[in-house]
């Protein structure tokens, strides 16, 4: 905010509320290490609360992984002892600053160690083994950019995987023992650069603490932004890069150049290290330089933000040229597929994409879909008073209103919920979206609350409040299915990796050695791309489908020719296929017969037909998995 | 070096014991991850934060996010350099981009502070009662059991059993055979192992006997050299099921074409 800007109701209560003594900006120019800034409150109490709640959570993980029924309603309950003790303490206006601070990251990092508690031994995500290969071919060869056959737009952005490097090799860890060292490190960065950036633009530690706990609420924060690929590093290279660039506008003139060559280098980090959230933070400081220019006031800077802006495109679009050209193809299906989609149901070409049910046809609970809703109602509902509220109390500070203008976004992001493929696209970009999100809904509920309304009942409101956008996020984020470990499922990611399908992949890169082109379905080919080191081949990357070997009651020449093709000589094939619908929607890959639309499971036979191919060789037999060498297959090679 | 530098030199002192972990250290060992891993994770974002900011302007929680987020980002740009390098991303490149990027930052932090008349910060302090101090403990203490659970119950999560058999040319060549199984059975099992060219068996393994994740293996010679269109066949057999063919692979001829 600027001293032009009318009074804002956050200063008025500032003056009667200790705990908003947020330091005023010319304070921000010294330390302050005041015993008010730092004092603990009941954060070591808290603490005990989240570290009861992990507990329960990991008791939750080992009933689920032997079945029980109640695995996951302990789940829950674990989730909300962690979650309302926090939120209840951090809307309360007798915590310190200090205090709101260590909570926030208590609480952020305890989310952190849900996903290490579901797999803490290896990793089991479907991103995580395209970075695991990425980071094992830079291991290997010492080099970057090599080709990887499971995401190859991975290894231009190799941000991740570079820091993975340096604590492998330095440290001796494992890839999944530096991974989950990265993420965490990657976490708690994330969860500070929040609480700096939303307070550097209230000014009032208290919106902060709220603004960060809202965030945590985006349906992508619990895991899919806990695990090891490139967002979860870049994201946190983003918000700092924001959080400096606010700062540097705020700040005396000795400590730009400093802020600068820090953001600099965070801009960097962003731009090579993830496309889409350089994308974002490019977008973003766009939209900030043209509100600065349009409200430039005192203290802003709207030159050294259009500077950065410029440079983060230059950069994102050099990068992308230079270096990652496959980005673009790689991206434009994904960010087009949904909307294309939504045009084809509008126009009564497609079908409408079912909300909370999976591929296999199985549904979430009532009280989810319910819960599901309101979150998006609450988020919805609160749009308006916080973006009227922000107009309000921060109409002078151009991040604030760029802010607001990024929630305009949201809406439209849930249009392609109705569809299949938009599902993901609308998904994704949720953790980018709930930045503006949880900072307009904070400025919103800081004002109602403030209104001493219900002062009573305020513990229940808020208790409320958050507990909905919080599990509602978690529900839509996360299919049932994967929230809690369990045994092995069809097509299901996490829950179809099993020691069997490890061992074969191991066994592959024992005997046969590494780099074979071969033809899996979905979750062997991770497994063999990665702890195998196969080529995999697909019509992602080679524009070669190999689902039609799979699902063809033959080996016709159409299925000759796509093993010519793709120059396939080894093929496995899990039988458990056979046995269930795929929950993720595909057995194979994407663009198979039926993607998402299966309603009956591949045929046993349609598996087995290459026992009974002439010049097919069962190599490798361990029950499910057999693998085939197809190299004496007449017109294959 | 001014007298409340002291954070400088503890950083330039843990860089130098983070080299020589690397140098001396065993792989993942708990005293080389406590001493090496700060090197990658926090020493290089400090010294250059330090650097950037000799006038101590940064908050005791600017300074921890600067010094996280900016040793993240020395080392996804110090990739980029060793990649230019022949001798390119491993232990001992990382050591001395990650250890000299540390030393020559703290070295310029020092020299900046110096000009500034930086008169040093003072370390933030917490007040923590027993009552607190406990508290903290106790969920250090239960963080760690949950971590434990998750471990244990993971490691004995109950998984079908399994066993693999395979049959690899050895060599590209038929005659030599590489034949082997490996169980990952909940017991012990005694399996039977047949090798068969076309339908009469050539060799016979009748006893063999496996922990839980043993492996078998054997390399067999077929002499004479079996004919080029026959098929060779390995069937394994379980000794509680010995009439059953538990697993088989095989051999084929190359398909003729045409």
């Amino acid at each position: 905010m600027t001293s032009s800007d009318p009074p804002s109701v956050l200063d008025q209560q500032q003056e009667t509320d200790e705990s908003q003594a947020a330091a005023p900006i010319d304070a921000l120019e010294t330390p302050s290490t005041t015993l008010a800034a730092t004092r603990m409150g009941v954060l070591p109490s808290l603490a005990v609360y989240g570290a009861c709640g992990l507990l329960l959570i990991a008791f939750s993980d080992s009933a689920a992984r032997g079945g029980a029924d109640w695995a996951e309603p302990l789940f829950w309950i674990g989730l909300l002892v962690m979650l309302l003790p926090t939120a209840v303490r951090l809307a309360s206006s007798d915590a310190s600053r200090g205090e709101r601070l260590g909570l926030v990251v208590l609480f952020g990092f305890g989310l952190y160690l849900v996903k290490v508690l579901q797999s803490p031994e290896q990793f089991t995500f479907h991103d995580e083994f395209l970075h695991w290969r990425t980071a094992n071919d830079i291991a290997l060869s010492h080099h970057l950019f090599s080709s990887n056959p499971l995401l190859p737009v991975s290894a231009f952005y190799p941000g991740l995987e570079n820091v993975t490097s340096a604590a492998m090799s330095v440290s001796g860890l494992s890839i999944f023992g530096a991974g989950v060292v990265v993420a965490a490190i990657a976490r708690i960065t994330m969860i500070v650069a929040l609480f700096l950036l939303f307070e550097e633009i209230s000014d009032s530690p208290r919106l902060a603490a709220v603004a960060t706990l809202l965030y945590s609420a985006n349906p992508n924060f619990l895991f899919f932004d806990a695990q090891f690929s490139y967002e979860s590093l870049a994201l946190p290279f983003a918000v700092i890069t924001l959080y400096l660039m606010s700062r540097r506008a705020h700040s005396p003139h000795g400590q730009r150049a400093g802020l600068t060559v820090a953001a600099l280098l965070t801009l960097l980090a962003t731009a090579t290290t993830h496309h889409i959230t350089g994308f974002a933070l490019a977008t973003f400081l766009l939209l900030w330089t043209v509100l600065a220019v349009w409200r430039h006031r005192r203290g802003e800077q709207p030159l050294a933000i259009a500077w950065m802006a410029l440079l983060a495109v230059a950069l994102v679009v050099a990068w992308v040229v230079f270096v990652a050209q496959i980005a673009i193809g790689y991206l434009s299906p994904i960010l087009s597929g949904g909307v294309v989609e939504l045009i084809q149901v509008i126009g009564g070409q497609a079908s409408l994409h079912h909300l909370f049910s999976d591929s296999s046809g199985q549904s979430s609970a009532i009280w989810e879909r319910l819960v599901g809703f309101g979150a998006v109602g609450l988020v919805l509902a609160g749009l308006p008073y916080g973006l009227l509220k922000v107009w309000q109390c921060y109409r002078g500070d151009a991040l604030a209103l760029s802010m607001a203008a990024g929630t305009l976004v949201y809406p439209a992001t849930l249009a392609l919920r109705l569809t299949q493929r938009g599902t993901e696209t609308s998904n994704r970009a949720s953790e980018f979206l709930f930045l503006p999100i949880a900072f307009v809904l904070a400025v919103g509920a800081e004002e109602l609350w403030k209104s001493r309304v219900m002062v009573w009942r305020r513990p229940s409101l808020v208790a409320g409040w958050l507990g909905v956008l919080f599990l509602g996020g978690v529900i839509i984020g996360w299919a049932p299915w994967g929230r809690l470990p369990g045994s092995y499922l069809v097509a299901a990611d996490s829950r179809s990796i099993e020691p069997q399908g490890v061992d074969a992949a191991g066994w592959m890169l024992a005997q046969l050695g590494p780099g074979n082109r071969m033809a899996a379905d979905r979750t062997n080919g991770l497994l063999m791309g990665s702890y195998g080191q196969q080529r995999i081949v697909s019509a992602f990357v080679d524009d070669v489908g190999v689902w039609p070997l799979y699902f063809s009651s033959t080996v016709g020449p159409f299925e000759r020719a796509t093993l010519h093709r793709g120059q396939i000589r080894y093929l496995v094939v899990d039988r458990r296929l056979a046995t269930a619908l795929p929950r993720v929607g595909v057995y194979i890959e994407l663009g198979e017969q039926d993607a998402f639309q299966h309603i009956r499971p591949i045929p046993v036979a349609s598996l087995t037909k290459f026992d009974r191919l002439a010049g097919a060789s069962r190599l490798f037999d361990s029950g499910d998995i057999v693998i085939y060498d197809l190299g004496g297959v007449a017109g294959a090679q | 070096m001014r007298s409340r530098s002291w954070d400088l030199a503890a950083v330039l002192a843990l860089a130098a014991a983070a080299a020589a972990a690397v140098v001396v250290g065993t792989g993942g060992s708990v005293l080389r991850l406590a001493l090496t891993l700060p090197l990658v994770f926090f020493l290089p974002g400090y010294a250059l934060s330090s650097a950037l900011f000799p006038q101590r302007a940064l908050r005791s929680e600017e300074t921890l996010l600067l010094s996280l987020g900016l040793s993240l980002a020395l080392a996804v740009a110090g990739g980029f350099i060793l990649n230019l390098t022949s001798f390119g991303l491993q232990s001992s490149t990382w050591t001395v981009l990650l250890g000299g990027i540390t030393v020559a930052a703290g070295g310029g932090a020092l020299v900046r502070r110096a000009r500034n008349g930086a008169d040093g910060e003072a370390a933030p302090r917490f007040h923590l009662d027993v009552g607190q101090a406990l508290s903290l403990g106790l969920a250090v203490v239960l963080v760690l059991a949950a971590l434990g659970v998750a471990r244990a119950s993971a490691a004995q999560q109950a998984q079908p059993g399994f066993t693999q058999l395979w049959l690899v040319p050895s060599g590209g060549e038929k005659v030599n055979l590489q034949l082997g199984v490996r169980s990952e059975e909940p017991a012990v099992t005694t399996y039977r192992v047949q090798l068969k060219v076309g339908d009469r068996v050539v060799k016979e393994w009748p006893s063999i006997k496996l922990e839980p994740n043993a492996s078998w293996q054997a390399t067999t010679a077929l002499s004479p050299a079996p004919p080029q269109d026959a098929t060779l066949e390995a069937l394994l057999y379980r000794s509680d099921q010995p009439g059953a063919v538990y697993r088989h692979v095989e051999l084929a001829p190359p398909a003729r074409t045409g």
